[in-house]
């Protein structure tokens, strides 16, 4: 919030702080019809008398306001430094270079929550397989029930509970950390079903000649049992990896600074809507294309291999 | 060294054993045959504990499986037991994600902790005995069903079992393979193994099985030598299944 709000509400407020030093630096400005040279010399004059005999320092300083920055903005125009706005992108300047320049940061912040997330979604997923496939009925149960609930409710509503609703309970995360967190927490309910899947795709007869070659249940899931599941899980695994890649951009509605909020902050800044979409559409495709391929063709290695086993099925 | 005694195994409150008694020496291969459903496969299940069993008792040398015992104890039992009992499955159950090399280490080098080395140079002279040597570095599901299955034989030998247990192993093989095998298991006889294999094929058996127990419908109907089974049975029911499958 502007720094006089904050000055306003949170230094009398018990339940609020202030979440970091100002960072962005705005103006507040005076509309004048147009034209009207003599009205504006004459608002121009008042502001420059207050401030060269102190009273506007007085009024500031009176209210808690006064800060250095009133200082630097006081000196005479030409001395003040270019004051690099954050959102200096408006349609009369567009700033292709910064434009894109902020689009690679909201790219790489897209690509680090797609891979923290799929990182969590991909170990947690592991024991709510197993708990759902092989453990306790109270588990079992406690798994379905999350499960389904991360797949039968919006992922969007997850994050704005988890940015909005766990503060209340005195449990606040950053905006991305809650959007990995989030993402990670969904997709693990994900690929729990793509594991468990793949589990029970493994024939019994694979357990029963590990047991028979005196192998444990532990060894017999690490050695034989997991490396074939997982051969049958990749390719699911990797589409879905491609899902988490796009669903990155409802981080947009916690303002995480990824490609959708990018795309829409810049083009309400500049107009540029068209092009900006473009441009944004590029970089999604260029992470996700290869992700897809990849997944085809794993895909298609694995159906090969289903075709091999069918055609020796038949033979015997 | 095996003693089967009024073996009775249950499923889905139907009786799939009832009764099965009979003796395995040492040194000496012991041919089941039998119709399809007769409960061939159930018997060796329950001999290699896949199956826990609900009357009669096994006993193996010192080790003896009976209903009666509490749960944690059976499996310790059949935990022991499987060290000296090996098992060649009608669908062979290869692990299709390692190599016939690695299918026949894999076992001797996690469980037995054999160094690695030694557990390959054992495996190769393994395969060089079942003819294989050349194939060590090939997957399975590139194999014929007939060498897929000398792998799970010297997958199973690698464990150095006491006891061998094949389960229908002619089902996949064209009779010249079949004739193969036998030659290749008279051969692991001939150097002291000892053996139950299961099978419809009494051409397969003649020759090999020093002994033939002949069941139906969960029961031994006849035991004993492989020429007296074959040549003089003495119940109308061994006598029909000879003479059909003769
Ligand atoms: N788990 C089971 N539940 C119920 N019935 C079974 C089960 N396993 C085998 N059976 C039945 O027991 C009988 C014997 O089966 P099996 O041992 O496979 O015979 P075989 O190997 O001689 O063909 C068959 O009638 C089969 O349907
Ligand atoms: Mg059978």
């Amino acid at each position: 919030m502007d720094v006089p709000a904050e000055v306003f509400y949170v230094s009398k407020s018990t339940t609020l702080k202030r979440a970091c030093e100002p960072f962005f630096r705005g103006t507040y400005n005076i509309g004048l019809r147009k034209n009207d040279d003599a009205l504006k010399n004459e608002v121009d004059a008042g502001i420059d008398k207050i401030i060269s005999d102190g009273t506007l320092e007085k009024i500031l300083r009176k209210w808690g306001l006064w800060n250095d920055a009133q200082l630097e903005l006081q000196k005479p125009k030409a001395e003040q430094k270019n004051i690099d706005s954050a959102y200096d992108v408006t349609s009369a300047s567009f700033n292709w270079r910064e434009a894109v320049w902020r689009l690679t940061r909201a790219a790489v912040v897209t690509v680090l929550i797609a891979f923290g997330s799929m990182f969590i979604a991909l170990v947690f997923g592991m024991p709510l397989a197993i708990g759902q496939w092989k453990g306790p009925r109270l588990i079992q149960w406690l798994c379905t029930i999350y499960v389904e609930f991360f797949r039968g409710t919006p992922v969007l509503v997850q994050l704005l509970f988890l940015y909005f609703g766990l503060p209340t309970i005195g449990l606040a995360m950053p905006a991305w950390l809650t959007a990995l967190i989030g993402l990670g927490l969904n997709y693990a309910a994900y690929e729990s079903q793509v594991y468990r899947a793949a589990l029970e795709a493994i024939p019994r007869g694979q357990w029963e000649a590990s047991y028979l070659l005196g192998m444990n249940p532990v060894l017999a899931f690490r050695r034989i049992i997991l490396p074939q599941a997982f051969r049958i899980a990749l390719p699911p695994m990797t589409n879905d990896f491609v899902s988490l890649f796009k669903d990155t951009s409802t981080a947009y509605a916690i303002s995480v600074w990824e490609l959708a909020t990018a795309y829409r902050e810049l083009a309400n800044a500049s107009g540029q809507f068209l092009l900006l979409g473009v441009a944004v559409s590029l970089y999604y495709l260029a992470m996700s294309l290869p992700m897809a391929h990849l997944a085809r063709r794993l895909e298609r290695k694995l159906q090969r291999r289903e075709a091999i086993e069918a055609v020796e099925s038949e033979v015997d | 060294m095996i003693r089967v005694t009024d073996l009775i195994k249950d499923a889905n409150g139907t009786r799939i054993l009832r009764g099965v008694s009979f003796d395995v020496a040492p040194h000496t291969v012991l041919g089941v045959i039998g119709a399809s459903g007769s409960g061939k496969t159930t018997l060796l299940r329950c001999l290699n504990g896949l199956e826990r069993i609900d009357g009669g008792a096994i006993e193996f040398d010192s080790i003896r499986l009976e209903p009666t015992l509490p749960a944690s104890e059976y499996s310790r039992r059949v935990k022991e037991l499987r060290k000296k009992v090996g098992t060649v499955f009608q669908h062979l159950f290869l692990f299709p994600h390692l190599t016939v090399l690695g299918n026949i280490i894999e076992a001797p080098t996690h469980v037995l902790r054999v160094p690695k080395p030694q557990a390959e140079n054992e495996a190769l002279s393994l395969l060089d005995s079942v003819g294989l040597k050349e194939k060590a570095r090939r997957y399975p599901e590139t194999l014929s069903g007939g060498e897929q299955q000398r792998v799970a034989i010297a997958r199973a030998l690698a464990m150095h079992p006491a006891l061998l247990m094949f389960d229908e192993p002619t089902s996949a093989l064209d009779p010249k393979r079949s004739a193969g095998l036998r030659t290749l298991l008279k051969g692991f006889v001939a150097r002291g193994h000892t053996m139950v294999i299961v099978s419809h094929s009494i051409g397969f058996l003649e020759g090999l099985a020093d002994e033939l127990l002949y069941m139906e419908g969960g029961e031994v109907v006849e035991s004993g030598a492989t020429d007296q089974i074959l040549n003089s049975p003495k119940d109308p029911r061994t006598q029909d299944f000879i003479s059909q499958a003769k």
